[in-house]
């Protein structure tokens, strides 16, 4: 067990070793150069990056004391009533994720080199269970940094004094608890065949929030260490006592993970050793994540609602409505957002609001395009042999795929604008601005993944939403009634259309 | 049953070049495709096969030359309208949503296909798909997805169908129903070309296409080359390629 420790965190350590080598190549930084430059090149980093982090935190922590200190005290009492229990359910949150798939992931070359190897199963599961704590405890300790010093305030100087010092010891200790809790409950579900099958044991930790009386005080013990903490109370004593237990959950999850099978292991691991392979890319194209994500839940499931028996256009229409209730968090989220931003910014026009208030709107309609919108759309169109076989103009195809979305757009906009106080012709042309805008936004991706291109260029989203709603702001600059932008933009729908629906051949030779 | 009449030609390329950077894929290329005919495309690795065939389905552009397709410019047809041609890559992909039956009901369904169920269930059972029929293509293997693309392919019945390395990823068995499927459409009217490293034993194809380096070194039925190239009785795939790079390399070194 312990050369298979010690050879273990060694790999880790040279894994630690060279992805660090390349995030600090990314600033200038080499590891293996001991040039003096070098080295005083490292102590300005480590300076500039250890004061950046102080600063981050100080600033936290001072805006948590500004509004800690601002509490009224029924409210600052009830908050600390309620604190452990919102540790608890922390404790039962993480625990059912914990239980839903295995906590320890094995990357590819992982499943390759070491699930492979003669390695102890308990060794991996212990390197594996610090390696992932990390983060976890970082978070933890913040958490509790920030939560420590806005309650302290009231309390009074001896909660105030070193309340610094006693979140961090506190928040390490609880962070590792609920970490080592939520391993030990994962690493059992693995280790019991019966458990293993059980679907909905990932539930399981929803008993622990049952209201009985002498249980419910033994589990939220750990929050009241926090609350005894904030307090300066006989903190001390019960915080040995989460040592002693997290000691013990230590063994139990060293013994547990001795019956783990690797091979369940890298089954529920495939997920994340995809996403590792990425690299950076998770970073850079969010989207590639997104969907292996989505890809591993689908396959899980049947597939229903079943696709309609209909025949021609309506297929289309069918398909769509199929996809989107299949994956109904994509359309909700995509549609919430889009109603949102572009009501408000309809509104914005309306109010004839300031150019400072419009630009920092379009920029942020620039950054967050409404993709979920467009999947249905996106997967007809993204691979030229799936393309191929469906025959019909990409701007029908659109229109089908979109179809769901525009209605509860038009209603949202029906909805909202007779709901404000203003005159039924603002009213009128405010609802269908927004709409307008809605409908600009998502064929301007549209046209993106359609891949048109304007002599011989590719349109970029950006460039287009820019251009569109850039021009409907300027409108509203140059009249005070909504007419003109609305009609502006309801034109620039058809511009738009037509460059989809223009999809002449662009590709092959002729 | 090969056809030679000009009226029967579904595909003309005329001296098409295409480039990856400065190196050329694709260097001046032209021959014919007609219907009733199946050919196959027979090259090494980076002799430009899979270029050509991304070139006349149109997916890729071209940088000169000409392809007709029915004698019109493949350039005047407009992407959706081009299920004329079907291309089936060496690896197919699937939409993530819907499942295998799905993915064949949603593209008969779009085409308004009659009683395409029967012939859908045929298709599945011959490739062995049929017990994985409600099951989502993302959890296939490479050769059940490339059996599913060909279900899809063979659905639409495109007037030529375009196949990057077809018996690749196929067990025997499978490709020897494929041969049978695509012997049978082409005797119905298609026009076949396929890229292939490996055919079924019993597979002889009307016409061969050797390509190398991006140029055509070798083309005709199989009579044509056993007489130039003095081929034995049955024409291997390795005994045709073997000879006529050999030539190209012994001509290139004189």
């Amino acid at each position: 067990m312990g050369h298979d420790l010690q050879l273990l965190v060694g790999l880790r350590l040279r894994q630690f070793r060279g992805s660090a080598t390349y995030w600090l190549g990314t600033v200038g930084y080499d590891l293996d150069d001991r040039s003096l430059m070098n080295l005083l090149y490292g102590v300005y980093l480590i300076i500039a990056l250890g004061g950046w982090v102080l600063l981050m935190w100080a600033w936290w922590v001072f805006e948590a004391i500004e509004i800690g200190a601002t509490l009224a005290p029924e409210l600052h009492a009830q908050l600390l009533i309620w604190l452990p229990s919102v540790v608890l359910l922390g404790l039962v949150l993480v625990s059912m994720r914990a239980l839903g798939s295995s906590p320890l992931k094995l990357t590819t070359p992982d499943t390759a080199y070491i699930a492979g190897s003669p390695f102890l199963s308990a060794a991996i599961a212990l390197v594996g269970f610090v390696w992932s704590s990390f983060p976890v405890l970082a978070i933890s300790v913040f958490a509790a940094s920030l939560i420590g010093n806005a309650l302290a305030q009231l309390v009074g100087p001896t909660a105030i004094a070193n309340i610094d010092w006693r979140m961090v010891v506190v928040g390490l200790f609880l962070g590792w608890l609920i970490w080592s809790v939520a391993w030990v409950l994962g690493l059992l579900r693995l280790a019991f065949t019966r458990l293993y099958e059980t679907r909905l044991i990932a539930f399981a930790p929803l008993i622990l929030l049952l209201p009985i009386p002498i249980m419910m005080d033994i589990l939220r013990w750990p929050g009241q260490v926090l609350v005894a903490a904030i307090f300066n109370e006989n903190w001390l004593w019960q915080a040995g006592g989460l040592v002693l237990l997290n000691s013990l959950l230590l063994g139990m999850l060293a013994v547990v993970a001795r019956r783990v099978s690797l091979t369940d292991v890298n089954d529920e691991s495939v997920l994340y050793a995809q996403l590792k392979s990425l690299g950076l890319m998770v970073f850079v194209d969010p989207s590639v994540a997104w969907r292996l994500r989505r890809q591993a839940q689908q396959v899980q499931r049947k597939p229903w609602p079943p696709l309609p028996r209909v025949s021609g256009y309506t297929t289309f229409i069918t398909r769509a409505l199929v996809s989107f209730a299949r994956q109904p968090g994509v359309l909700i989220r995509s549609l919430v957002w889009l109603v949102g931003i572009t009501q408000f910014g309809a509104w914005l026009i309306v109010q004839n609001a300031g150019v400072f208030a419009l630009v920092s709107w379009l920029l942020v309609i620039l950054l967050f395009p409404p993709r979920g919108l467009l999947y249905v759309f996106q997967l007809n169109v993204e691979e030229p042999f799936l393309r191929r076989l469906l025959p019909v103009n990409p701007l029908m195809l659109l229109l089908a795929d979109i179809l769901l979305p525009l209605f509860l757009l038009a209603l949202s906009s029906i909805a909202v604008w007779s709901i404000l106080d203003v005159t039924l012709l603002t009213a009128i042309f405010g609802g269908l601005l927004a709409f307008s805008i809605s409908t600009i936004l998502m064929l301007s991706l549209g046209v993106v993944f359609a891949e048109v291109r304007v002599a011989s260029v590719r349109v970029p989203y950006e460039g287009l939403a820019l251009g569109c709603v850039g021009s409907i702001i300027l409108m509203s600059f140059l009249t005070t009634s909504p007419v003109v932008p609305a009609i502006h933009a309801v034109l620039l729908i058809g511009l738009l259309g037509q460059l989809i629906a223009d999809d002449s051949e662009a590709t092959a030779a002729g | 049953m090969v056809t030679h009449d000009a009226e029967s030609i579904l595909i003309t390329v005329d001296d098409l070049r295409y480039t990856y950077g400065g190196s050329p894929a694709i260097d001046g290329i032209s021959f014919t495709q007609r219907a009733h005919q199946l050919t196959a495309l027979v090259g090494r690795n980076g002799s430009g096969k899979s270029t050509l065939l991304r070139c006349l389905a149109g997916w890729t552009r071209a940088k000169e030359g000409t392809i007709l397709l029915l004698d019109k410019p493949l350039a005047e047809y407009r992407h959706w309208s081009r299920h004329l041609v079907t291309l089936v890559p060496d690896t197919p992909p699937f939409y993530d949503d819907l499942s295998a039956w799905e993915h064949i009901q949603f593209v008969a369904q779009a085409h308004r296909l009659e009683g395409w169920q029967s012939y859908a269930i045929e298709l599945l059972e011959r490739f062995g798909l049929h017990s994985w029929r409600n099951a989502f293509p993302l959890s296939f293997s490479r050769g059940m997805r490339y059996k599913l693309a060909l279900c899809l392919a063979l659905l639409v019945k495109p007037k030529l169908l375009l196949l990057d390395e077809p018996f690749g990823p196929l067990d025997p068995l499978s490709a020897d129903h494929l041969w049978d499927e695509l012997s049978r459409m082409r005797d119905d009217g298609m026009g076949i070309l396929l890229s292939s490293h490996q055919l079924p034993p019993q597979a002889i194809p009307d016409y061969y296409l050797v390509l190398e380096l991006g140029r055509i070194i070798a083309l005709g039925t199989p009579d044509d080359l056993r007489s130039k190239l003095g081929l034995g009785e049955t024409v291997s795939l390795e005994d045709l390629l073997r000879i006529t790079v050999g030539i190209v390399e012994s001509h290139n070194g004189a």
